[in-house]
């Protein structure tokens, strides 16, 4: 059986973190395949782990979505380190009682089951940092 | 040679759901107005900027021109988005800053009753085994699954972002509320709105919570609705009538921007620079400051936060 993350800039060894493509100019980070830079044009990146620890700098919680999609989740922005990242929040009440800006999450894996040749996708979201906190 | 140019027609249609008229009809309906408008004719435009983002035919301005007049003018077809149909009024206006045209029609119209969410969605999968595809190799649609790129999920965060920058102290969803009911509040001063009703607090922060903290009367309700602009240059309306030269409003500034890049703005859009870089830009270019005018920015999209998106 063979592990397959949810998208490929999210790796499982040797420890499940986010991995960003680094402009050598620049520094700027970024998720998707990439032409060049956005920020100043350079074509050259280099691969950069992002900090696994975060900062919830927005969040909503989505009431109605599109069908297959279960609701409701909390969908936030996250500054991982200074690397800007989107991520559902997990194992936190989908409510603004408990979801609140400021709060530090860190990252979390999880099944997303087996598909039909027996390989098992792996999803990842942010959970609160604080442990029992206000789950 | 003067190198003003003038709205010397306009018109817009009532906005809601029209089941009876297609993108054409709407369209037709606010260019043949303004062309009444302006005391013009089609055979008098050298131009024409048609703007359909959704929901109409492709190249909706030659289906236009099929109905009310095949001139054999230049067409510029445009999509840009909320700015979709103010692209294409600045296309004429620059078509005849250019000096390729003395005046153009410009057209906007979108059709989206019933569209549903604009963006996101999980189409099925048809593949039954985990296969990476895309920019990001995503082995599943990531909307809903890696956050949401659902329009009113997306400016609830930019919102919420706004609040976080700003150390707010009070209740998001009371503050959201607030502006959407001095909007609600506004709309009944207009005749062309979709709702013109008004809402109170406690209804609009009761109703369905569709991306907190934007419940339902604040996101932008799919409709239809068209609207269209006379442009003309300064110099042939020199020639026009008085009654023309009284009605026409020059047009002291036109820009157009997009969002140059800044840490995290393909994670979540950064609405507020390019807005910042319009307003400014405008400003320098009419020769006045906000304390003397009104600027607006148009969209569709769900945009409750206005506060952050717009300097006036
Ligand atoms: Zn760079």
């Amino acid at each position: 059986m063979v592990m397959v993350p949810v998208v490929d800039y999210l790796r499982l060894e040797p420890e499940p973190h986010l991995c960003a493509h680094e402009c050598t100019s620049c520094g700027a980070r970024f998720f998707d395949r990439r032409n060049a830079c956005a920020a100043c044009g350079g074509q050259g990146f280099v691969d950069a782990a992002v900090a696994t620890d975060a900062v919830v700098t927005a969040f909503t919680i989505v009431g109605f979505a599109a069908p297959g999609i279960e609701v409701p989740f909390v969908a936030a922005i996250l500054d991982c380190g200074g690397t800007t990242v989107q991520a559902n929040l997990r194992n936190v009440t989908p409510d603004a009682d408990h979801v609140r800006l400021g709060m530090p999450v860190r990252l979390t894996t999880f099944s997303m089951g087996e598909d039909t040749a027996g390989n098992e996708g792996i999803a990842f979201a942010f959970e609160p940092a604080e442990q029992g906190g206000n789950a | 040679m003067s190198d003003d140019i003038y709205i010397l027609g306009i018109s817009m249609t009532r906005f809601g759901k029209h089941p009876d008229f297609d993108a054409v009809d709407l369209g037709a309906q606010a260019a043949l107005t303004a062309l009444a408008d302006g005391d013009v004719a089609m055979s008098d435009m050298d131009v024409i900027g048609a703007g359909n983002l959704l929901g109409g035919p492709g190249g909706f301005g030659q289906m236009l021109q099929k109905q009310i007049g095949q001139t054999g003018v230049p067409v510029y077809n445009v999509q840009n988005a909320c700015a979709t149909g103010a692209t294409a009024l600045r296309t004429v206006i620059m078509a005849i800053k250019a000096g390729e045209a003395d005046m153009g029609l410009a057209v906007g119209v979108e059709k989206l009753s019933g569209a549903g969410l604009l963006l996101g969605g999980s189409k099925a999968a048809d593949r039954d085994t985990w296969t990476p595809s895309g920019r990001v190799g995503a082995i599943a649609p990531t909307d809903g699954r890696i956050g949401t790129i659902t329009m009113p999920g997306v400016f609830a965060q930019i919102g919420m972002q706004y609040l976080y920058e700003q150390s707010y102290a009070g209740v998001p969803l009371e503050l959201f509320a607030r502006i959407s009911q001095k909007n609600h509040a506004h709309s009944t001063l207009n005749p062309l709105a979709t709702y013109q009703k008004e809402l109170s607090l406690e209804q609009i922060m009761g109703d369905f919570m569709v991306a907190y903290p934007n419940t339902r009367p604040m996101c932008s309700a799919n409709c239809d609705g068209a609207a269209a602009a006379v442009v003309v240059s300064g110099d042939r309306l020199a020639t026009m009538s008085a009654e023309q030269r009284r009605r026409a409003v020059r047009i002291r500034a036109s820009v157009l921007t997009s969002d140059p890049y800044t840490e995290g703005c393909q994670v979540l859009f950064d609405v507020n620079t390019l807005t910042r870089r319009a307003a400014e830009a405008a400003y320098a270019q009419a020769g006045v400051g906000p304390r003397i005018s009104i600027s607006s920015s148009c969209t569709t999209a769900s945009r409750p936060p206005s506060w952050c998106t717009t300097t006036t």
